[in-house]
């Protein structure tokens, strides 16, 4: 009886630790994105605040950002990516949700590099499109760095370049993401 | 003769002056907030649950304007810095919960931000990017080109 006791005792504690481990977070990711038609002038900003969350079980994968908070070089373009581009007084967020649809390949208890491929839907500027992208998942001491490099079109996003500046801006964006994930306790 | 050199002259001088003015405008940095006085000034947990009772009405009044800045004062929960060095301080929302004011330093003031204390207070100026409430990780209200506030 004792025996059982301690048994289902430890079953229990293993699985609430398994549980409590399922999921890794952080509020500080890491979005770069590019988008420099000429060399004479780089487009690109960068936001440090990004909200990520990974369900290692489900492989279910979400991330949030909030438009304003992309910093830029000169204050002139972040201003003109706000209010004119992104309209980040309307549209504050941008929002992916998805899954790693490879996840089974994934060992979250092995430190080790993955390979993750990754599916959903993004919404930025209120219109939400499908994409996939293939990003490293690399697993070391209990964290998890999430890394990817994917393009998106300005134009599926109806975000429209004025003509004035066709010669600057290019309608693909590289981003690149780059997220630390803790386990979440 | 002369009122052609006096009409080039004029000519010249506006030119000169909007190029001035427009590479300035062009070149323009950010305004570092340390000297900047903020339109308002509110506790952590006044902010987060302001957001989290209407967030459009809070995203109405905090996020058009990229000069309002404001004042935050809570107690501080965490002082994260990434593998880039940016460190981001983060204040407590209502306490035993999650949520929190992430505020993203201005990283001319890293120095400053080192001398700061885990589980004291402090009042941060920046410029709110906005809100995410999530089931998990509680509700967040974020900040920007944030700087320690000395009265």
């Amino acid at each position: 009886m004792k025996k059982a006791l301690i048994i289902l005792a430890l079953a229990l504690s293993a699985s609430s630790v398994s549980f409590s481990q399922d999921k890794f977070y952080t509020k500080t990711g890491t979005i770069f994105f590019e988008c420099t038609k000429s060399p004479l002038e780089k487009i690109e900003g960068t936001n440090n605040s990004v909200t990520c969350v990974l369900d290692s079980k489900t492989g279910n994968m979400q991330f949030a950002v909030l438009m304003k908070g992309f910093e830029f070089k000169r204050a002139l373009m972040q201003e003109h990516f706000n209010e004119n581009y992104v309209e980040s007084h309307k549209f504050p967020k941008g929002e992916f949700k998805g899954q790693v649809t490879n996840n089974a390949d994934i060992n979250y208890g092995k430190d080790g590099e993955y390979t993750a491929k990754v599916k959903g839907k993004l919404t930025i500027h209120g219109v939400t499109k499908d994409v996939e992208s293939t990003g490293k998942l690399s697993v070391r001491g209990g964290k998890i760095a999430a890394n990817a490099v994917f393009q998106i079109l300005l134009s599926d996003y109806d975000i429209s370049i004025p003509t004035v500046v066709n010669d600057k801006i290019s309608n693909t964006v590289n981003i690149k993401v780059d997220c630390s994930l803790e386990p979440l306790k | 003769m002369r009122k052609k050199t006096i009409i080039f002259s004029f000519i010249s001088v506006i030119v000169l002056t909007g190029g001035y003015f427009g590479y300035k405008e062009y070149t323009r940095k950010k305004t570092d907030l340390s000297h900047v006085k903020a339109g308002l000034s509110i506790q952590s947990s006044d902010l987060i649950k302001e957001f989290e009772s209407d967030e459009d009405a809070a995203n109405k009044k905090y996020l058009p304007k990229e000069d309002f800045i404001i004042e935050v004062t809570g107690t501080i929960k965490d002082i994260r810095k990434d593998d880039k060095g940016r460190y981001t301080v983060v204040l407590q929302g209502d306490a035993g919960t999650l949520s929190s004011v992430q505020c993203a330093v201005d990283s001319t003031h890293n120095d400053a931000i080192q001398a700061l204390q885990k589980g004291t207070t402090v009042s941060m100026k920046g410029v709110v990017t906005g809100f995410n409430a999530d089931e998990l990780l509680g509700s967040d209200v974020f900040l920007s080109r944030s700087v320690i506030a000395k009265d």
